[in-house]
């Protein structure tokens, strides 16, 4: 070991050391973190509109309009055939597993999701997916009111 | 395996297994958005950490440390992974703290210290301190935050990448393209002016 | 000498005020564990400040869902057990108001002109904070405390909470003399932040509030029920919207349609009146088709169960943390 390597050993100098260890932690505000992903996103919009042109400037389009009629034509009337009329037995859910996880993730998501919200937005509040709903229509009943 | 209390930062809820990381990143490499946003949690601390300490101001601090971030999102693409990439974000984050202090033309009251080659001999502070008997508390490490702010780029530097980060010296010299001997001196250098500072501190606080 | 005293009062203080340098150890193996069963002080603050706290200030809500990263901000005004959100101008939610006391949630939408009446939501996130006091005595969870970070000028002290393989699940930042929480940020397993919410103004000490702030009268708004909305979600389309009755002590928060790997199911997320120790969230799903019940027992853990039936080609599923026998009386009592 060095004269120098010795020094830095030195219990002084490793005192100092984890005092600069023991230094606050830094973490940037939710606001700082909104403003970067808005960056990001724009980053990556830019970048994935370049590859998009790049890929869609050749002469696909036609080729993926003659697919898409196709399916349309042949093989949705098909699976819509299948689901009407009565059927004795229900049928059984193509890939139960993920169904099954699925459901259990939704109710997690949204037990968790009591941790943050509060008494706020709740995520599915927030991405406005019930805001989405259409306004009763003034001919609608509405329960009694609770009368807070 | 266990968590420190006093190890204010708990660093295993920001260990990821080395597959696991690998796969972030290839998934960084192809611009993955929530890739990215998963690499952006496990190092925004860290990396805001570090630039708040070598930028002053918090909000250029908070500025220079979203640059980071848009950079190496921009750049993953050519990580090569020949250094890792944490070495790879903080070179980024070290570049444009000296940038940003170009720019600002800011010299902060330097430390006159010189640079000591290895084998130089350095005036060591008085060999009586005491600092086991050291005790941490917010206003001893106000005095510390000071001290590191007194100091030149360099220094700081390495003070924060070696002591703070746990970057090892040839990590260290390989980011600022400078010898392994030289990142120790400047690293012994660093540490002494923060122990006289810290012993001032405290010869006047017992003084009072 | 005189550093040495110094030194020694130093230390004697850093004792006092809890901020161990590296002493405590934490240890999450089968093997005997240090401060398992011990409750932070600070969280207990926190959950006293869920009845007493009167503050205002805004915040910063950010989460990720499907994949994609959504943030907002709340401006709060809270007293006790009553609260009022509102939202800066600006804001995608700008106008909507909701306060809420003891006895229930109004939600007010200006671009309807309808005001929502829910269950209170104060109760499920106080009983969440009190489950997770009980599951770190169960030594479930792990609870330590750490310094925090200056949030909205304020310092505070952190609250780590780990799971049982020791990964932080989440951080609590609470304002040490008031208890309230400035900041939490809530992760995965793997350690990456899905979610969060900061403070960037916080008043703790403002002035009392007129206590119309917390009531919402306007004339000519609709009052509409979560009931209303689900009837109305299910006008032609292929779902009942069957609903739990109020008899089984639950009440419906909300419903909203969603597609599980194409299939799609309609979610209704119902609140337990009241005080419960079994968790008081619970989730009904209507399914077109058939799932084999044995399906959900793979996925049930120690926190989660599940119980279905059958009935006129629908498949009902309720997901709960509640035993599986009263899972199944709910299920039977679905109409």
């Amino acid at each position: 070991m060095s004269e120098l390597d010795g020094k830095l050993a030195s219990s002084s100098q490793q005192t100092v050391a984890r005092l600069v260890k023991a230094l606050p932690e830094e973490t940037p505000s939710m606001l700082w973190r909104s403003t970067l992903n808005e960056a990001l996103l724009a980053q990556s919009t830019r970048a994935q509109r370049k590859r998009l042109i790049w890929r869609f400037a050749r002469p696909t389009v036609g080729l993926s309009l003659a697919c898409v009629l196709a399916v349309a034509v042949f093989v949705l009337p098909v699976s819509r055939h299948s689901q009407a009329g009565l059927r004795d037995t229900p049928p059984a859910v193509s890939s139960p597993d993920s169904l099954a996880a699925g459901l259990f993730q939704i109710h997690r998501d949204d037990v968790r999701a009591v941790d943050l919200a509060g008494t706020g937005l709740n995520p599915i509040e927030a991405t406005d997916e019930q805001s989405k709903a259409p306004a009763t229509s003034q001919d609608d009943y509405s329960e009694s009111d609770l009368d807070l | 395996m266990e968590m420190c209390i006093g190890d204010l930062r708990f660093t295993r809820s920001m260990q990821t297994d080395s597959a696991s990381e690998s796969a972030l990143i290839d998934r960084c490499r192809k611009q993955d958005f929530e890739a990215f946003g998963k690499f952006v949690d496990l190092y925004q601390s860290r990396v805001f950490g570090f630039v708040r300490r070598m930028v002053p101001n918090s909000e250029e601090a908070a500025d220079v440390t979203q640059e980071v971030f848009i950079k190496a999102f921009q750049n993953f693409t050519r990580f090569d992974g020949r250094s890792s990439v944490r070495t790879w974000l903080f070179r980024i984050a070290y570049h444009l703290c000296v940038d940003r202090a170009r720019k600002q033309d800011r010299t902060p009251d330097q430390v006159a210290l010189v640079d000591a080659e290895e084998g130089e001999s350095i005036d060591l502070p008085d060999s009586r301190w005491q600092p086991e008997q050291l005790a941490v508390d917010s206003e001893l490490m106000s005095v510390v935050e000071a001290a590191i702010l007194s100091m030149s780029e360099k220094l700081r530097s390495v003070l924060l990448l070696h002591d703070r980060e746990d970057m090892q010296y040839e990590e260290i010299a390989q980011m600022l393209e400078v010898p392994v001997g030289t990142v120790k001196s400047r690293l012994f250098l660093a540490r002494a002016h923060l122990q006289n500072v810290v012993k001032s501190y405290l010869e006047i606080e017992v003084s009072k | 000498m005189r550093f040495v005293a110094l030194a020694l009062v130093l230390l004697g203080g850093l004792v006092s005020a809890g901020a161990q340098t590296g002493a405590r150890h934490l240890q999450f193996d089968d093997g005997p564990a240090h401060n398992k069963s011990q409750v932070p002080g600070l969280l207990w603050q926190a959950i006293h400040s869920a009845h007493h706290a009167h503050y205002s200030g805004e915040k910063t809500v950010q989460f990720l869902h499907n994949g994609k990263s959504f943030s907002h901000e709340e401006l709060v005004y809270r007293d006790g057990v009553k609260t009022r959100i509102e939202f800066p101008a600006g804001s995608h939610f700008a106008g909507q108001v909701i306060v809420e006391d003891a006895n229930g949630r109004k939600h007010y939408f200006p671009d309807r002109n309808e005001v929502v009446v829910l269950p209170p939501r104060r109760e499920e996130s106080l009983d969440r904070l009190l489950r997770l006091v009980d599951r770190a005595k169960q030594g479930k969870v792990g609870l330590a405390v750490a310094s925090g970070q200056r949030i909205a000028g304020l310092l505070t002290s952190q609250v780590v909470v780990s799971d049982e393989s020791g990964n932080v699940t989440q951080r609590i930042y609470i304002e040490p003399k008031s208890g309230v929480v400035l900041k939490r940020e809530l992760f995965e397993a793997g350690g990456s932040r899905w979610g969060a919410f900061e403070y960037s103004q916080v008043d703790l000490n403002p002035p009392p509030f007129d206590p119309s702030l917390f009531q919402f009268e306007r004339r000519g708004v609709r009052t509409v029920t979560p009931k209303d909305l689900l009837r109305k979600l299910v006008v032609g389309k292929e779902f009942v919207g069957v609903s739990l009755p109020p008899s089984s002590g639950y009440l419906l928060e909300e419903s909203r349609l969603d597609k599980i790997d194409g299939t799609p199911v309609l979610i209704e997320s119902y609140v337990k009146k009241g005080e419960t120790k079994e968790g008081s969230k619970l989730s009904v799903f209507e399914i077109s088709g058939t799932v084999e019940p044995s399906q959900f027992a793979r996925f049930s853990r120690n926190d989660f169960h599940a119980a279905s039936i059958q009935k006129d080609g629908k498949t009902y599923v309720v997901v709960g943390s509640l035993g599986l026998d009263s899972l199944n009386q709910l299920a039977q009592s679905l109409n």
